[in-house]
């Protein structure tokens, strides 16, 4: 028993000073701020581009139903980008922490696990709709342009859509699922130790 | 207990967990800043279901164990302790230090495991914090320690 002793003492000399707790009290006022401000940023960019939208409605009064179904279809797939990105913070943050290190490490895999999943659908599901929106609001004024206009205006917009969804939206979801896959992979592995 | 006295009696303990978790001294500042942080949010909604001191071992262990998040910021082990071995001479901080690196060694909830009977937590307390059955801590302690040892007295050789 002497060696147990031994080790506990040599743990016990670990000291240090305690950091003054007017820092924390900073820290917590600091956390605050910054997780308003990317909730007021992302909130903020939404809010603006629907706007800009809602004006060329106004400013423009298109006659189709097409253009009108486009705007909307548009203002949606922002909002819904917006909500989910919004929920998904606070869904994030107000988890109880004080449960067992089993109980939490589970938490932990399931939480990535929706977090990979939503990720992944919504940008899907905001690809499709402001697509689907961008192409039928097109439609009323290319109309209104001689058919070679048109098709290049048609052409550089399926160009562009396509480039987002073969190139950057598979960027974005490979960016992003790359770092929650080996999370999950490390949390798997450790949630193993204890129900080993 | 008020927020301040909690601070005062547990952020030594708390570090020493995380220490023992990370062997990273700025790293498991870090960590104890943000346990307390969530101690701090938190205390309003603690029930004394557990005793105050399970409870932040608990949030402490636990915010260890998702630290993996912030990993890629500083890699781990080498960089701090060799910079350490040039300020610390002495054999008692040479010691300290082994232990940490042993500790380090070690898969990552049996670091949780012997950090918290190092610091005196009972083994039922030890149970309710990791998950385990009390039967499974005592074997556990009995055979990382072995290990521990078994190193020293390698060390020492």
């Amino acid at each position: 028993m002497s060696d147990n002793i031994n080790l506990k003492e040599i743990w016990n000399r670990q000291e240090v000073a305690i950091p003054n707790i007017q820092n924390l009290y900073d820290n917590v006022n600091q956390l605050k701020k910054l997780n308003l401000l990317k909730l007021i940023g992302i909130t903020i960019t939404g809010i603006t581009t629907i706007i800009f939208i809602s004006f060329i409605w106004y400013f423009y009064q298109p006659k189709l139903i097409t253009t009108k179904i486009g705007i909307l279809l548009s203002i949606i797939s922002i909002v819904i980008y917006v909500i989910a990105h919004n929920s998904m913070l606070s869904f994030l943050f107000k988890k109880n922490r004080a449960i067992n290190n089993k109980d939490y490490l589970q938490l932990l895999i399931k939480l990535k696990e929706k977090q990979l999943f939503l990720q992944t659908r919504t940008l899907n599901t905001f690809f499709i709709l402001f697509s689907l929106g961008i192409s039928l609001y097109l439609f009323e004024f290319t109309l209104k342009m001689s058919i070679l206009l048109g098709a290049v205006i048609y052409t550089t917009t399926l160009v562009w859509i396509a480039i987002n969804w073969f190139y950057f939206k598979p960027l974005i979801i490979k960016k992003q699922n790359t770092k929650i896959d080996q999370l999950l992979l490390k949390f798997k592995e450790i949630s193993n130790q204890i129900s080993n | 207990m008020s927020f301040e006295d909690i601070y005062k009696i547990y952020w030594q303990k708390a570090f020493r967990l995380c220490m023992g978790y990370v062997n990273d001294t700025d790293l498991a500042k870090d960590l104890t800043q943000e346990t307390f942080i969530k101690v701090f949010k938190q205390l309003s909604k603690f029930e004394n279901k557990s005793s105050i001191g399970t409870w932040i071992f608990r949030i402490a262990s636990n915010t260890c164990l998702r630290q993996i998040q912030k990993e890629n910021r500083m890699p781990k082990s080498e960089f701090p302790l060799e910079m350490r071995e040039e300020i610390i001479e002495t054999n008692i901080e040479k010691e300290l230090q082994f232990l940490y690196k042993c500790i380090s060694d070690l898969q990552e909830i049996d670091r949780i495991i012997i950090s918290l009977n190092l610091e005196g937590i009972s083994q039922k307390e030890i149970a309710k914090i990791v998950g385990f059955s009390e039967g499974n801590i005592r074997v556990k302690i009995y055979r990382i320690k072995e290990k521990l040892i078994e190193k020293f007295k390698k060390n020492e050789r």
